[in-house]
């Protein structure tokens, strides 16, 4: 009896981590690709004006509406948190002085796009010391504009 | 209770758990391939996607042979694949992928697939899907 209590411990705790875990490392990838994309596509915008900014805020939002929007959770749900940081840079980005509202548009050369998303625990919420609804998943992106060259923005990381 | 007995009662507790346990491992195994699988999809479109974005800006249309090279890369994660070839996720062809040209990005998505995952099968259509911007090129 003991053993066959232990041992449905152990199952349920290694089923959990098979479906939570599993289902996190998607989220992961998901997120991840919309990170790159939405920063790519906001890279484009800047253009050193204050409306290049909201532009590139909406450009990073358009990827995650219409009929080809982005998903996660093996795409079924609409990305719906995430936040642009811009920042200057020579080449790559200036470290630590990104901000969400720049005062000096014209020099912002690089944006960087976080997302997060909570996905929700189905086993591991049971397992002593996790006890949670749900596990926050993030991933970000970065690009820089780089006007002139032959590729007008880049992925940096 | 003799030993006889007691040796039935353990084979009967024996069977009667094999059932329970093997049903838990086949559901874990399910699901666990299902995510890989669905995983491995996932950065299979996003290459395809950052490839075919290297068309340039305003491309209304792509060169078939590109359109082909773009499929291939997500279905054998190489845009030549030799003959021996396998697809990223079993059962995958060239037809379940789906490349969508807009004004100025590239989308790739899966369409009709189903990841066979031994006792069930997880139906794929219209997802993952993701779309890159077209970076070669100076449109702006």
């Amino acid at each position: 009896m003991i053993v066959t209590c232990v041992a449905l411990a152990v199952l349920l705790a290694l089923a959990g981590l098979v479906i939570d875990v599993g289902r996190m490392y998607i989220v992961k990838s998901e997120l991840q690709a919309f990170a790159d994309a939405a920063s790519l596509n906001a890279a484009f915008e800047l253009d050193g004006t204050k409306d290049g900014l909201s532009r590139a805020r909406e450009a990073a939002a358009a990827l995650a509406e219409g009929d080809h929007a982005m998903k996660w959770d093996m795409g079924t749900k609409a990305i719906s948190s995430f936040k642009l940081s811009f920042t200057a840079g020579d080449g790559k980005p200036a470290p630590k002085s990104w901000q969400e509202t720049p005062d000096d548009a014209a020099a912002c050369r690089f944006v960087k796009v976080t997302v997060e998303a909570a996905v929700p625990l189905t086993l591991l919420r049971v397992v002593e010391g996790i006890q949670q609804d749900a596990s926050k998943v993030t991933a970000s992106g970065t690009a820089g504009s780089f006007p002139g060259s032959a590729n007008a923005a880049r992925l940096i990381e | 209770m003799n030993i006889r007995a007691r040796r039935g009662t353990a084979l009967l507790e024996f069977a009667g758990s094999l059932l329970v346990v093997s049903a838990a491992f086949s559901g874990m195994f399910q699901l666990g391939y299902s995510a890989y699988s669905y995983n491995r999809l996932v950065s299979a479109v996003r290459d395809g996607a950052r490839y075919a974005s290297l068309q340039p800006y305003g491309s209304a249309s792509v060169d078939p042979e590109f359109s082909r090279t773009v499929k291939r890369l997500v279905v054998y994660s190489d845009p030549k694949p030799g003959a021996a070839a396998k697809p990223v996720v079993p059962g995958l062809t060239e037809q379940n992928v789906e490349l969508i040209v807009g004004d100025r990005t590239m989308t790739v998505t899966i369409r009709n697939f189903q990841i066979d995952g031994l006792f069930s099968k997880l139906n794929v259509d219209g997802r993952p899907t993701v779309t890159f911007p077209c970076t070669n090129g100076t449109g702006k």
